[in-house]
């Protein structure tokens, strides 16, 4: 059996995320940095963190979808100006190909590189699925 | 002595540059315009400066009148031709596609607003991103919108909100918290994710 922190585990990790929710955590991610902005208005705080309250899966969504929590949420650390400038050239290409490209495996270790708490929410979902079963 | 008074000599007119031949389908309305003149009168109208005159010039550009016509009968072409039934009904046709058209142009401006992280609505770019772009099912929408006036009451339920979500999704709190000035636009969506991959 393997434990949460054995290097095996990680390696299957993003591979066995659904493409969803990468890019779930990624834009959790970066709302959390808007956030983090005093300057940001109190409207748009609002605004964002009902987004983050609307983070659960409808019934009837993917099994395999991990189910952003709020303690997930928490776990997750605000995307820095770096990897912040990495998905806004991902956004340059659309809706479909931004999901597509950011969840590429390649694509999305560099995030996790740069960020890693993205890995530590994708197991604390993974250990909610297998509380859970 | 008494000065004669000056006759004030009239400008040559700026000519107007010759429309371009249109090589678009056009509308029902435009289509049921009596002549080619006609439909000309109507895209002029998008080609010359709005504001008074704007229908006489039009109506020039489109070939209507004589060299020699008077302003007044000029003017008089021109407002036959802007209160026409039909004309009408092809400018209102006109006016859609035109809007239709300009919506790559606001696509490239939110784009260009989500890509600059120092531009003072670059928080509203994202939001609209999130709230339309995001890979989300939209299920259905229900759009509403309501004023938030700087009423107390409502001001501290939603500073009082923020509160809690903050400390649910464990986000620092600015403090002060500014004040809530503009309105909010008020909507729910309801989401489905759908795994793409």
């Amino acid at each position: 059996m393997m434990t949460p922190s054995d290097p095996n585990e990680d390696d299957v990790l993003i591979p066995g995320c659904p493409l969803v929710s990468k890019a779930e955590l990624l834009y959790v991610s970066l709302v959390k940095s808007l956030l983090a902005d005093d300057e940001l208005p109190a409207n748009y705080r609002l605004k964002f963190l009902q987004w983050l309250d609307k983070r659960h899966p409808r019934p009837g969504a993917a099994w395999e979808q991990i189910k952003i929590t709020p303690e997930i949420v928490a776990a997750v650390d605000p995307m820095c100006e770096s990897a912040y400038e990495l998905l806004r050239e991902a956004m340059k290409l659309g809706s479909p190909n931004c999901i597509n490209t950011i969840g590429r495996e390649d694509v999305f270790r560099a995030f996790v590189a740069l960020n890693p708490s993205l890995l530590t929410a994708i197991r604390m979902g993974r250990g909610q699925e297998r509380r859970a079963a | 002595m008494t000065a004669t008074p000056h006759k004030r000599t009239k400008a040559k007119r700026r000519e107007l540059a010759p429309l371009e031949p249109v090589d678009a389908q056009d509308g029902p309305a435009m289509k049921a315009l009596p002549s080619d003149r006609h439909r000309a009168f109507v895209r002029a109208l998008y080609q010359v400066k709005p504001g008074h005159g704007s229908g006489v010039k039009a109506a020039k550009l489109s070939g209507w009148g004589q060299p020699l016509s008077s302003a007044a009968s000029m003017a008089t072409i021109a407002s036959r031709l802007a209160h026409d039934e039909r004309v009408l009904a092809a400018i209102r046709e006109e006016d859609e596609k035109r809007i239709r058209s300009s919506a790559p142009r606001a696509i490239s401006a939110l784009s260009a607003l989500v890509e600059n992280p120092k531009h003072k609505d670059h928080a509203r770019g994202i939001a609209m991103v999130l709230d339309r772009v995001h890979p989300v099912e939209m299920v259905h929408k229900v759009k509403h919108e309501h004023d938030v006036t700087p009423n107390a009451m409502e001001t501290a339920q939603i500073l009082q909100r923020i509160a809690v979500l903050s400390a649910k999704f464990s986000v620092r709190l600015p403090a002060p918290l500014r004040q809530i000035s503009g309105p909010v636009d008020g909507e729910a969506v309801e989401t489905n994710l759908q795994a793409a991959g």
